[in-house]
């Protein structure tokens, strides 16, 4: 109440001046009917009688009488004595005054559902809600809900409903990981980090639960076996050892991951026991026992990197930490005055290692006294000594903020959720940003591909393939390389891993490498080559003299040919998914092939003219031809779902949809692209003024489309331009 | 019969397999046998208790709710629309009337839903809060819940901009 004080003051500065100003109580300073004046005023402004009541200024004996009163309320351990009590006060409230009283206990009653339930009930109830009510109205209730609604687990849930998925590998490596960083250094930080965060833990363990000890003991034993192996293992270095060891740390490091400190406690036992057969080695050993397996477990970076990258980096470390220990050796040897035993020595020396770090972390006091030296003093100056003479600053550093040096930045759920809006948004609105790469080729360009690693292939009238590279963001294109191996217009392509497979007009048909840019198979057709697709199984063709023509695939060549034989003219397009091959053709059907029967198991007509292109996602066809049409096939039924009459004002050379975002692109003779919704057939969106002739081929992702056209140029239609992360999009 | 202690100290007598569908009773029973001992419940209040127990009476029989249950959590990692959806077909009649009560009660409610680990009942109470927003503009979800806005005007302004991607075309 004494929050909405101000307000109050503000709003009602007459009366607040009188009353502030009496020094009886309230109600004989002021008449009844102006404090019903006064709420009705309220009610009208519809703020709650809340206010009233917080405006009135209480004098002094009356704030004892309430508080003492709120005191006996609060402390009564009878709740129907309370309630008695509170209703005995009420009765001497006057009857106009209990309608207040009633609006204010209405008000008690309410409650602040997401600011005060536990954050994971809060979430939870907002998942039912949608994500433009969480943006739009939640949010801007008050800080508190704000803030819960934008924690990254709502979102992400948000996210995940709308069966989006995200590519992780390219968050990580387009946003996530700082540049040039080498595997190595990435290996050293890593490692160092482990370390630091396992001590940082312990320095804050003040009193190690009594159930860790038996685990503590485990791990001890281990430990001084794994330490004494390594010991060994500096010597000779058998692989078998090495690997052995390595398992058994990966092993300890899971325990230890989730006590440190049990285990840098068992770290200080181990060395204890083993100290007196081994001490120079043990401490390297141990040392990068510890590291190792903490690197092993901790990244799954360090395990697909090579054994010999990991190998040369232990004898870094080790190195390093001898070096460490024999300046930590001559420190304490120059400070201490008396002569110690070689245990207690490698003891301290250790626990000064371990202080080193946890001193650096935390700055904590602490540590000190549960280091439980006797020389106390001749140890804090070693400790600072050893500290200045510590020759990695950068661990220092990152051990000080306890920050992974490169942990992978957490995905901005929000962030793409609105992205992802955004893009959809820009979709359905025709929001675009279109880029023009003018006279790409010297003559038309028949057809364009690009693929996941961002390379677009073209092939065109001048014979040649060229290869670009389509830029993540933006819409840059860079050529990469033009391919010559066609005497005649290259008029189909499909690429896919590390293959290309392009056909002409020359009746050939060619199988590149797209590491070495080389024709690794030539295969010839009695006719030009109109359409070619190819998958993990297959490849089929597509040729002017009506023939289908498919080979099998045997790794990077394609074997044992056969012919599909049906229809009656030449075959515009085709399209493959698994074993199931859709053609279109100018006789104005479409046939369905079975690959592994041989055999045609469905032929669709209602084309009035012939057929130009055709798209086959597995469950649904859809067909452009010359009738100006587009037709929606089941593959189930059979039927024709859905006819568009009149798409384009010309002949529909190119179609391509995708079912998840609901979206079907075509082009047209007509010079244009247009944009549908593929569940009802509506035009969304028609793009003029791209290309100045004929679209040949068009193809397009979750970001944009890429066309090419008769004009010589690729145009590259961006729904992402001011949209980054979008492309991040599954 | 299972005994329960409530926060004020009052004993309610239960039978088990009403209180099972309580994640937190279910794992107690199942660590310490059956024992005539009560189950202290200090976050709990008698009237609240009581409700529950309705709660669980009500769907004691419904054998297909646990294994509901399994089944969220198994596709929790990409809960889909349908999901929620199906959570909300389950809801009946008695659900949507157990509900109507004031913000105090329901508020309760979620909190020992909560505590107790009954999933269906932390759904449907929650799914009525989120009703209760679903829809209002941002000066009636304050009024609702009786909140006070605590943004500067600046900070009001920096928000509404943060989701202006969200605004309807």
């Amino acid at each position: 109440m004494s929050q909405s004080k101000d307000e109050g003051f503000d709003d009602y500065p007459p009366y607040t001046t009188v009353l502030s100003a009496s020094t009886g109580s309230f109600i004989s300073t002021m008449p009844f009917s102006a404090l019903r004046e006064m709420s009705l005023k309220q009610t009208t402004a519809s703020t709650g009688p809340d206010k009233i009541f917080s405006k009135v200024a209480i004098v002094d004996t009356e704030k004892k009488a309430m508080d003492s009163l709120a005191l006996l309320l609060k402390t009564s351990a009878d709740p129907h004595a309370c309630t008695h009590l509170a209703i005995m006060l009420l009765s001497h409230v006057p009857a106009d005054m209990l309608k207040l009283v009633m609006q204010q206990l209405d008000l008690l009653l309410r409650r602040d559902f997401i600011g005060a339930l536990p954050i994971e009930i809060s979430t939870q109830i907002l998942e039912y809600l949608t994500a433009e009510d969480i943006a739009q109205s939640v949010s801007l209730v008050n800080r508190r809900w704000h803030a819960i609604a934008t924690q990254p687990c709502l979102w992400r849930r948000l996210y995940h409903r709308r069966g989006w998925k995200v590519d992780r590998q390219r968050w990580e490596f387009y946003y996530a990981l700082p540049r040039n960083i080498t595997p190595a250094k990435m290996l050293l930080d890593s490692a160092v980090f482990q370390v630091s965060r396992a001590l940082a833990i312990t320095a804050n363990l003040t009193v190690a639960p009594s159930s860790l000890q038996a685990v503590s003991m485990a791990i001890s034993n281990s430990v001084a076996a794994a330490a004494a192996a390594t010991a060994t293992a500096t010597e000779v270095e058998p692989a078998e050892t090495v690997g052995t060891v390595a398992r058994k740390e990966a092993k300890i490091a899971k325990i230890s991951y989730q006590q440190p400190g049990a285990y840098v406690g068992s770290l200080q036992t181990a060395l204890l026991d083993t100290s007196d057969h081994h001490p120079g080695q043990v401490i390297n050993g141990l040392s990068a026992a510890t590291l190792r397996a903490m690197l092993l477990d901790g990244d799954r970076q360090a395990a697909r990197k090579p054994r010999k990258m990991l190998y040369s980096l232990m004898d870094l470390q080790r190195q390093a930490i001898r070096d460490r220990a024999s300046s930590l050796a001559t420190a304490y040897h120059v400070e201490s005055s008396d002569a110690t035993s070689q245990k207690s020595f490698y003891q301290q020396m250790l626990q000064r290692q371990h202080c080193q770090q946890t001193q650096k972390l935390s700055f904590k006091t602490p540590v000190v006294s549960k280091v439980n030296l006797k020389n106390l003093s001749s140890f804090s100056q070693s400790l600072q000594t050893s500290r200045h003479t510590s020759d990695d600053k950068s661990h220092g550093a990152s051990a000080r903020q306890l920050k992974h040096p490169w942990a992978p930045k957490p995905v901005d759920w929000q962030l793409l959720y609105s992205e992802y809006h955004c893009l959809l948004k820009n979709w359905r609105n025709g929001q675009c940003r279109v880029d023009r790469w003018e006279s790409a080729h010297q003559e038309s360009i028949y057809t364009l591909q690009f693929d996941q690693k961002n390379r677009l292939f073209t092939g065109s009238r001048d014979n040649s393939v060229k290869v670009w590279h389509l830029s993540e963001t933006g819409s840059q294109l860079t050529p990469l390389a033009t391919l010559r191996g066609h005497t005649g217009s290259v008029l189909t392509l499909h690429a896919e891993d590390n293959l290309l497979v392009t056909g002409s007009s020359d009746s050939d048909v060619c199988v590149w490498s797209t590491d070495t840019y080389t024709v690794r198979q030539r295969l010839t057709h009695p006719d030009a080559v109109l359409s070619l697709r190819f998958n993990d199984k297959w490849l089929a063709t597509a040729c002017k003299d009506g023939v289908v023509r498919v080979w099998r695939r045997k790794q990077q060549t394609f074997v044992d040919p056969f012919e599909l034989n049906g229809h009656a003219v030449a075959i515009n397009a085709i399209d493959l998914h698994e074993d199931t091959l859709v053609s279109a053709s100018g006789d104005r059907t479409i046939r369905v092939w079975d690959l592994v029967a041989r055999s045609c198991t469905m032929t669709l007509a209602g084309h009035a003219r012939g057929v130009a292109c055709v798209d086959f996602d597995g469950t649904h066809i859809v067909s452009g031809s010359s009738d100006r049409s587009i037709r929606i096939w089941g593959i189930a039924t059979g039927q024709c779902e859905r006819t568009i009459s009149n798409a384009h004002s010309d002949l529909v050379r190119t179609v391509m949809f995708d079912r998840s975002m609901d979206v079907m692109v075509s082009g047209s003779y007509d010079e244009t692209i247009k944009i549908w919704r593929f569940s009802t057939g509506a035009l969304i969106h028609k793009i003029k003024n791209v290309h100045t002739s004929r679209v040949f081929k068009l193809m397009f992702d979750r970001s944009r489309i890429v066309s090419c056209s008769h004009d010589r140029s690729i145009s590259i239609i961006d729904f992402a331009a001011e949209l980054p992360h979008a492309r991040l999009l599954l | 019969m299972i005994k329960l202690t409530t926060a004020e100290g009052a004993i309610i007598e239960v039978e088990r397999e009403v209180i099972e569908q309580s994640g937190t009773i279910r794992n107690i029973l199942n660590d310490v046998r059956m024992s005539d001992k009560p189950i202290p419940l200090p976050n709990v209040s008698g009237p609240i208790l009581t409700k529950i127990i309705q709660y669980c009476e009500h769907h004691k029989n419904d054998s297909s709710r646990r294994q509901l249950k399994q089944e969220s959590q198994n596709i929790e990692n990409d809960s889909s629309e349908a999901a929620i959806q199906r959570a909300i077909e389950k809801m009946d009649e008695f659900d949507h009337n157990f509900c109507r009560v004031d913000q105090g009660t329901l508020f309760d409610i979620l909190l020992a839903a909560n505590f107790l680990d009954i999933q269906p009942l932390l759904d449907l109470a929650g799914y009525t809060v989120a009703n209760m927003i679903n829809g209002k503009t941002v000066k009636e979800i304050r009024d609702t819940f009786h909140i006070k806005n605590d943004f500067s005007p600046e900070d009001e302004e920096r928000v509404i901009k943060e989701n202006s991607w969200c605004e309807n075309e």
